[in-house]
């Protein structure tokens, strides 16, 4: 043919096997998706949920029986959980107070942690449906947290949900620290359960921010990941067999 | 009946089957993005994985066809040159993919817009049809037929030689 069709026809062909835990992470991306969707589907089944759509108007109502009155509140997306107690092992970095229930702390190091719905046996660095929770250098960030301002206890961050609509992102300032916490959407709190589950957590002495200079020289998220450092805690362990 | 025990079987089988080229065809309709290409297969699985029991014949086509709408949907999204939401853990490019074949190529392919890069993608990398690569991108093969030939006149444009003109030349 010629010399272009011939380069472009060379670019096929780089398909390499992928790793068994690649493929693992796919069927329990999988599976959950599945599992989501029942429940969805049950869910709406239960309560007799009824979807009229305003034809022409573009606009989606929701109506509910009277018993089940209390509308949706702004920022809940699946509207199903609260915050609990939590009891279990402290991440290494951070001390937790309040999580979502049907939720654990699934793997965590000095650089962040992620809370993941029980059942979740994906890698804790996957963040779908879950909450992570990691720092970046508070120095840098100082005077430039994104989003609409909010208080997280007696501290002002910002909350902001980007344009994908994935999920919603909360930063604020503690000490040196600039503390990130992802939620995807899927998991459903409120924006004040939001802030609530922030305003739960403590930054320890053990934290670090990746790629910063510390005592033993800060190392990449993604560097972590390719060696497997991350620590899985042992809740987090026993969902993975 | 199959159980899900069964499915999940066949579903690994078939990821280690495809997963691979895949991210290769994500690669390039990414023009050598790894991370989003990575994004948009996973995204694409896991619908494979969601449409397993409808779909009996040809999954591979299937989940092509998938990929490709995932990554028009993404370019369609106004947050696509803004911020996005991360899933993962960025990591650097650890297995070598078509950009590092014929990188020259794969940066022409990033000038390209997203149907047109996706057209000659399908036609010209992965050897589909006219009519394959039109009912993959859900348009007509006259569609097909002008996309590629514009895409391949753009990518000869950008990979031509640029004329090294000496200033005595010029006079």
């Amino acid at each position: 043919m010629n010399d272009l069709t011939d380069r472009l026809a060379r670019l096929d062909g780089t398909a390499a096997t992928p790793a068994d835990d690649v493929v693992a992470a796919d069927l329990a991306r999988g599976g959950t998706a599945l599992t989501r969707r029942r429940h969805a589907v049950g869910a709406a089944a239960g309560v007799g949920l009824t979807l009229a759509l305003g034809a022409g108007l573009g606009i989606a109502v929701v109506a509910q029986p009277d018993d089940a009155a209390a509308p949706p509140a702004a920022g809940r997306s699946e509207g199903r959980t609260s915050l609990v107690a939590y009891t279990g092992e402290q991440p290494e970095g951070f001390e937790v107070a309040v999580i979502p229930e049907g939720f654990f702390v699934q793997g965590s190091d000095a650089y962040v942690f992620t809370v993941a719905p029980e059942g979740d046996t994906s890698h804790p660095l996957a963040f779908e449906d879950k909450i992570v929770v990691s720092l970046e250098d508070g120095i840098k960030k100082q005077g430039a947290i994104e989003g609409e301002p909010v208080m997280v206890g007696d501290v002002e961050g910002g909350i902001r949900t980007p344009s994908d609509g994935l999920a919603t992102m909360l930063e604020f300032m503690q000490g040196d620290f600039n503390v990130v916490v992802q939620m995807w959407r899927t998991v459903g709190l409120t924006d004040e359960e939001l802030i609530e589950f922030a305003e739960g957590i403590t930054v320890t002495d053990e934290a670090k921010v990746p790629g910063l200079p510390t005592g033993d020289q800060g190392t990449s998220l993604a560097e972590l990941k390719k060696d497997g450092k991350i620590r899985i805690t042992p809740e987090g362990e026993q969902r993975r067999r | 009946m199959r159980s899900r025990r069964d499915q999940d079987t066949a579903f690994a089988d078939f990821v280690r089957a495809e997963r691979g080229r895949l991210v290769a065809t994500g690669r390039l309709l990414t023009a050598g993005d790894v991370h989003l290409a990575e994004d948009l297969v996973q995204i694409a699985l896991t619908r494979v994985y969601l449409a397993w029991g409808k779909v009996r014949t040809d999954r591979s086509a299937y989940a092509r066809k998938v990929l490709v709408n995932c990554f028009i949907d993404h370019r369609r999204k106004p947050s696509v040159r803004r911020e996005s939401t991360i899933d993962e853990v960025p990591d650097g490019p650890s297995v070598a993919g078509p950009e590092a074949l014929d990188p020259e190529l794969v940066r022409a392919l990033a000038d390209l817009p997203p149907r047109m890069r996706a057209a000659v993608v399908l036609r010209h990398v992965h050897d589909l049809s006219i009519d394959e690569t039109a009912q993959l991108l859900g348009c007509s093969t006259g569609n097909v037929k002008s996309q590629t030939a514009r895409g391949l006149d753009k990518l000869r444009a950008a990979l031509e030689p640029t004329p090294v003109t000496t200033p005595g030349e010029s006079r």
